[in-house]
């Protein structure tokens, strides 16, 4: 039996969608939506749901032998996993976003609102840039209209939500998409089974 | 002379026990150290840590100490070893290192072994054929990873793969990263045929015969081919032993090329979710040490073995008794010699998983009944 981690919500569901056309179907599973564990009709793998930014650290601990994943929390918190197979599925791209009209004055140290600490600190240490960080958990969007910082890390789909609040992308730091993830220790116990579960997403 | 009856060990420390006598059985004598070393060895050698972060206090006279993260930088530093008298040693320790996940420092307990000096091929099995006997005694379910730097760096050199590409190449390896290769081809980071070579070493996690014949066909350069032959001898005189089944070749095995050279190695239990067992040769490192040896050595996470291998505690029997001082011993030490654990309660204690219970009265025993 694998145990599959799968984000909750809609990027999940498309997933799942993948999955059960790749022969693991489970009748009940996207029916009753409070139940958090569900068996495949072959009973081959297990599936459960869990937050997205959970995912990788269920993989981790191991008590999910695979998981479906955002590339963005790999980068963010840098999991000890297999990155097996990009499924191709939610594009966008990790931006440095500003006021429209923002130019940046590198004299001084920049300030950066963003729920991604870790990818941040990694873009602009490689330009030996001075940054003062503000980690916020959401409405990201909002810190530089309020002039609490210069610019925003965060996913961009479609610019929508930035062009709604007059920012624009001034710069972009990497594309993400979702990622197929193995814990390493249970793929040398059940590789077979997991990479039979990879060829069929492929 | 009194035998050690194991039942009151930790699963920490039985396995520090079993492990002590593997090591011991093959020669290695123990290596003792304090807990503190001086911080300029890390200060130095800070990439050799996976975290440079180490608790550091200012001793008596000024000098500027630290709670020691790693065991092997110690040893290395204090070795006498030449390359003609090599020294063999074991160690069981525990090491004080930053936790990222928790962000706060975390005690350790480790078990390893270090063979420091003359590293001929006689040595470098019987590192493998110890870390394979040590999975085994953590697990009936094992697999020993094995991966050769010098391989991976003799294809990167053969394809003229710069330096900086090689970190995110060593990365996508690490990770079994499959996808992100063929998104260097289509930026032109990468050619086609190295691509492919790569993405065929990457895939590879295999049995040593299975392996060694896709290794084979990926040769491009002198040293992957002295790699290559140093592997296959290193199966050819492991070949029949015991759990030699237990290997595959996997470059997916985690090592810093600047202090890893040849051979790293890397164990996994079932009942595990991350490795158990790191190893491998760090001659880059010896060197940078000023120490011109080989070495080659592994460590055992005993901590993390132990968690999955606990055990509850057995249940005891209980003497329930509020007189009789004399006679209610007597009775203990009898069923003591029986070989039953027995506590003496005036009430039923809480601390403990109860076996059996027992009233003493009116000079003899009753057994009660347990609810």
């Amino acid at each position: 039996m694998i145990n599959i981690a799968l984000p909750k919500g809609r990027l999940g569901e498309k997933v799942y969608q993948r999955l059960a056309s790749a022969g693991y179907a489970s009748k009940d599973i996207l029916s009753d939506t409070r139940k958090l564990v569900f068996t495949s009709d072959d009973g081959s793998v297990s599936y459960f749901w869990v937050k997205p930014s959970d995912v990788a650290i269920y993989v981790e601990k191991g008590a999910a032998d695979i998981g479906v994943v955002g590339k963005d929390i790999l980068l963010e918190y840098k999991p000890d996993v297999y990155e097996i197979l990009d499924l191709d599925m939610g594009k966008c791209k990790m931006a440095v976003a500003a006021k429209n009209g923002y130019v940046d004055d590198k004299s001084s140290t920049l300030k950066v609102a963003t729920k991604f600490i870790n990818i941040a600190k990694d873009y602009y240490e490689k330009q030996n840039r001075q940054i003062e960080l503000i980690k916020l958990h959401g409405s990201i969007e909002l810190a530089p209209i309020l002039g609490m910082s210069d610019v925003i890390v965060d996913i961009v789909e479609t610019g929508k939500t930035l062009k709604e609040n007059d920012l624009s992308v001034i710069a972009d730091i990497c594309y993400i998409s979702t990622r197929l993830i193995a814990n390493k220790a249970s793929y040398k116990f059940k590789k077979d089974e997991v990479d039979t579960i990879k060829e069929r997403l492929k | 002379m009194q035998t050690i009856k194991t039942d009151s060990l930790t699963s920490e420390e039985k396995i520090s026990v079993i492990l002590g006598e593997l090591f011991q059985s093959f020669g290695y004598v123990r290596y003792n150290m304090t807990k503190f070393e001086e911080y300029s060895l890390y200060g130095e050698n800070k990439d050799f840590l996976s975290n440079g972060n180490v608790i550091t206090f200012l001793s008596g006279d000024g000098k500027m100490l630290a709670l020691r993260p790693d065991v092997t930088l110690s040893i290395l530093k204090n070795t006498n070893a030449t390359k003609i008298n090599s020294e063999k040693v074991f160690y069981i320790e525990k090491v004080y290192r930053y936790d990222k996940e928790t962000k706060s420092f975390k005690e350790i307990s480790q078990a390893g072994v270090e063979m420091l000096g003359n590293v001929d091929r006689a040595s470098i099995a019987e590192i493998v054929v110890m870390a394979l006997n040590s999975l085994s005694a953590l697990s009936d379910d094992f697999v020993l990873d094995i991966s050769n730097i010098s391989f991976v760096k003799g294809m990167f050199d053969g394809y003229g793969i710069d330096m900086s590409l090689r970190r995110t190449l060593t990365k996508f390896l690490k990770d079994k990263n499959l996808h992100e290769v063929d998104n260097l081809v289509s930026q032109n980071m990468i050619s086609d045929e190295f691509a492919s070579a790569f993405k065929t070493l990457i895939s590879i996690s295999d049995k040593p015969v299975a392996a060694l014949e896709k290794m084979k066909k990926l040769i491009v350069t002198d040293e992957m081919q002295k790699a290559y032959e140093e592997m296959s001898e290193l199966f050819d005189v492991l070949k029949g032993g015991k759990d030699i089944e237990k290997i595959r070749i996997d470059f997916s095995v985690e090592s810093d090329f600047n202090y890893y050279t040849d051979i790293v190695f890397c164990g996994y239990i079932a009942e595990m979710p991350k490795a158990v067992l790191k190893g491998g040769r760090y001659d880059a490192l010896a060197y940078k040490m000023k120490k011109d040896i080989g070495a080659l050595g592994f460590a055992v996470y005993v901590g993390d073995a132990a968690n999955v291998r606990h055990s509850a505690p057995k249940a005891i029997t209980v003497i329930l008794s509020d007189g009789d001082t004399k006679g209610v011993f007597g009775a203990a030490q009898k069923l003591r010699a029986k070989g039953e654990r027995v506590r003496i309660a005036r009430n039923m204690p809480k601390d403990v998983a109860i076996d059996k219970i027992y009233r003493y009265d009116d000079g003899k025993l009753t057994e009660v009944k347990n609810d």
